[in-house]
């Protein structure tokens, strides 16, 4: 291809959208004046409770693209959190609120946590779901929400909540029991069974791998969660965890090229590549 | 009668690889000539190489050398052709042929370009992932002290400030070596956020979202042990539709942000840090979205390497890559004299400098080295960052894109 053309064209397709540009986007067109009087526009936009929740939605996206610029929005900053304080309150937009509670757990605020624990002890006040709930409080690992995702995850009826429970329990070395029981208990949903995989292997890479061999050599067990576990050892940065005897590494091979499993397959090559580095 | 062909432009095991970019190399006779032998250099393989005399930005299909009987070495100058890159290494090749059709000698090679994740070929995606993965490994691998460079107390160093493509772009370029060092055929896809990207939102590439915004893989899949800051798995939701891009502005805007680096980079309100870099992070729920936590996701990567493409688009069709060049880069508007916002500042971390304003830690070490290139060296400047397609004086720092050109500066070519 010629360069030279290809910048032609290039430019020919610049000039041709700056005809036909309306890339102005609510919020982020031109300022009235300076940096500062379009963030408090946006500012007050967001504590606007009579503005429609799409704008006071925009208005927080548009504050958290400026927020990247870490200096220039150091003077601000404050009160932006002050802000989402304010709306992550009973009645707000449940969009709104989830975001505004997102923002403020990702800077580990305790009033948000403190909003987000009420709500997980007693859902009638809760104002987002507990699943939610617990991803935002993990973000923290101060956060002092482990025995609370244990009580959750016995309790919780939905995948969703045990699967965000279980996130938060992989911080704890005491819930390597439960990770074991429910990696091998072939009842569990496969997504529980990949999460205590993978939680059981960031604390406990030893009992993870005499897990994971144990299913593998499983042949009633599910190729995808058989996968899971090959795919882990893969990854496993400690060597010495890996098991290596030859009835294991042969067992495996042969999975590869018995099993129908793409990813299955897959797991079991970059396996076969980890004991040869 | 044989032709040693040799392309300084490899990796520990001798695999070549190439950008845009020409790389100088020789053609020498091994055995069997006895006075001067007319050859013909080729690209063999499905992927096109082209050739030159000298360094230009125009090289042809073929080239026909004379080469002396005695083994005394010819120079010529070869490239990847612009448009088509590798997928595997040795998809590309040099060969020496006789001028009877015979092959004298041959080089396999690979164009080895950065790419849009959306045209990866899945063997290519698996590579990347792979070696992510293998460089996360769980949370304990070298990836952690990426994340640490790029956290709430580091922040000021790169953001808000007219440092931040140039640091970014040594950002990504010293992990895309830590993933080459791995595995040398991996280059850093980048997401091309103003264009839907379904493929890339899925269990088989970066994950497919749930209703909570819990990231999950194929089973097995290489980053299906992600862990960062002690925790297991990815959180991301998406706040676009898969089918449609983020809520970004699109490239075409992106090059009208300005002639020049101020306004393009130093516009608090339109500039390009803040659209469509900040608005790609804030098109999700989850860690990405915010510039503390960012780095915990992988994608943040691709985000960045898509971000360094548009600069470096910019600075082609602007003729920007000289940093001393009229509007290729402006003094800081809040503080010109701050160190690390000046061109001949060296860049933290890799400069291990953690006096004040910088932050007080400095994590890792040099920057990355790479077999290919001596550059940018282990303490880069800012500077360094700017032409690193060398067309003005720069030094080559071994990565190209798949849509920006190596163009000669019209004096030049």
């Amino acid at each position: 291809m010629d360069v030279r053309e290809y910048r032609r064209q290039y430019e020919a397709e610049l000039a041709s959208h700056a005809h036909t540009a309306g890339t102005a986007k609510a919020l982020g067109a031109a300022p009235e004046s300076g940096s500062g009087d379009r963030i408090h526009r946006l500012l007050a936009t967001l504590r606007n409770d009579k503005e429609p929740a799409s704008a006071r939605l925009a208005a927080l996206d548009a504050l958290k693209a400026a927020r990247f610029l870490t200096a220039h929005f150091a003077p601000y900053n404050a009160d932006f959190l002050a802000a989402l304080r304010e709306i992550a309150k009973p009645g707000t937009d449940p969009e709104l609120c989830e975001s505004a509670l997102e923002t403020l757990a990702l800077d580990k605020d305790s009033y948000a946590q403190d909003v987000l624990r009420r709500g997980l002890a007693d859902p009638k006040t809760a104002l987002v779901s507990a699943a939610k709930a617990l991803q935002f409080l993990s973000h923290d690992d101060h956060a002092g929400v482990v025995d609370l995702a244990r009580d959750i995850f016995h309790k919780a009826t939905d995948v969703g909540t045990k699967e965000e429970a279980l996130r938060v329990l992989a911080s704890d070395p005491k819930s390597a029991d439960l990770f074991t029981s429910l990696i091998k208990d072939k009842s569990q949903p496969r997504s529980l069974r990949a999460l205590s995989a993978t939680g059981l292997n960031f604390i406990n890479p030893q009992r993870f791998a005499e897990a994971a061999r144990a299913i593998a050599t499983d042949d009633h067990d599910y190729d995808d969660i058989r996968a899971t576990v090959i795919g882990a050892l893969a990854h496993l940065k400690d060597a010495t965890h890996v098991p290596k005897d030859q009835s294991f590494v042969q067992h495996v091979r042969e999975l590869a090229a018995k099993t129908g499993s793409t990813p299955l397959r897959a797991a079991v090559g970059r396996f076969m590549k980890r004991l040869q580095e | 009668m044989t032709v040693e062909i040799n392309i300084p432009s490899a990796d520990e095991q001798g695999r070549v690889f190439l950008t845009w970019v020409p790389v100088k190399a020789t053609a020498r006779v091994t055995s069997g000539g006895a006075g001067p032998v007319g050859i013909t250099l080729r690209s063999a393989g499905t992927v096109g190489l082209v050739f030159d005399r000298v360094r230009s930005d125009h090289g042809t299909a073929t080239l026909h050398l004379d080469l002396p009987g005695d083994g005394t070495p010819t120079s010529f100058w070869v490239a990847g052709e612009f448009g088509k890159p590798s997928s595997n290494f040795g998809d590309a090749a040099v060969q020496a042929v006789a001028t009877d059709g015979s092959v004298l000698g041959s080089t396999a090679a690979m164009v080895r370009i950065r790419k849009n994740a959306a045209t990866l070929s899945a063997p290519e995606r698996d590579r990347f992932l792979t070696a992510i993965g293998t460089l996360n490994a769980r949370g304990q691998g070298p990836y952690g002290t990426f994340l640490d460079m790029h956290v709430s107390r580091t922040l000021n160093e790169m953001h808000g400030n007219v440092a931040f493509p140039p640091w970014h772009r040594g950002y990504v370029l010293d992990l895309e070596r830590a993933l080459q060092d791995i595995d040398s055929t991996v280059t850093l896809p980048y997401w091309r956020f103003d264009q839907p990207a379904p493929s890339l939102f899925t269990a088989a590439f970066m994950g497919q979202s749930t209703n909570t915004g819990r990231v999950q893989f194929t089973p097995g899949h290489p980053l299906e042990n992600w862990v960062t800051v002690n925790r297991p798995g990815i959180t991301r939701s998406l706040r676009f539709r898969i089918n449609a891009p983020a809520n970004v502005i699109d490239e075409a805007a992106t090059m009208g942000l300005g002639n020049d680096y101020d306004p393009f980079q130093t516009d608090e309100d339109q500039g390009f840090e803040i659209d469509p870099h900040g608005t790609a992070h804030t098109s999700f729920g989850g860690p990405i979205n915010n510039p503390a936590t960012a780095v915990q996701d992988p994608l943040f990567f691709m985000l960045h390497c898509n971000v360094d493409r548009l600069w470096a688009k910019w600075q082609w069709v602007k003729h920007h890559t000289d940093a001393n060049g009229a509007g290729s880069f402006a003094p800081d508007p809040q503080q010109p004299n701050r160190i690390g916002y000046r061109l001949r500042d060296t860049m933290w971390p890799w400069n291990g400098d953690t006096n004040p304003p910088r932050p007080s830690t400095a994590p890792g070490s040099g920057f990355t080295k790479s077999p290919l290139t001596a550059a940018p060296g282990t303490q880069p400047k800012l500077q360094d960052m700017f032409d690193y397609q060398a067309l003005v004086g720069g030094d080559y720092l071994g990565f190209g894109y798949d849509d920006v050109p190596f163009e000669l500066p019209a004096a030049v070519a």
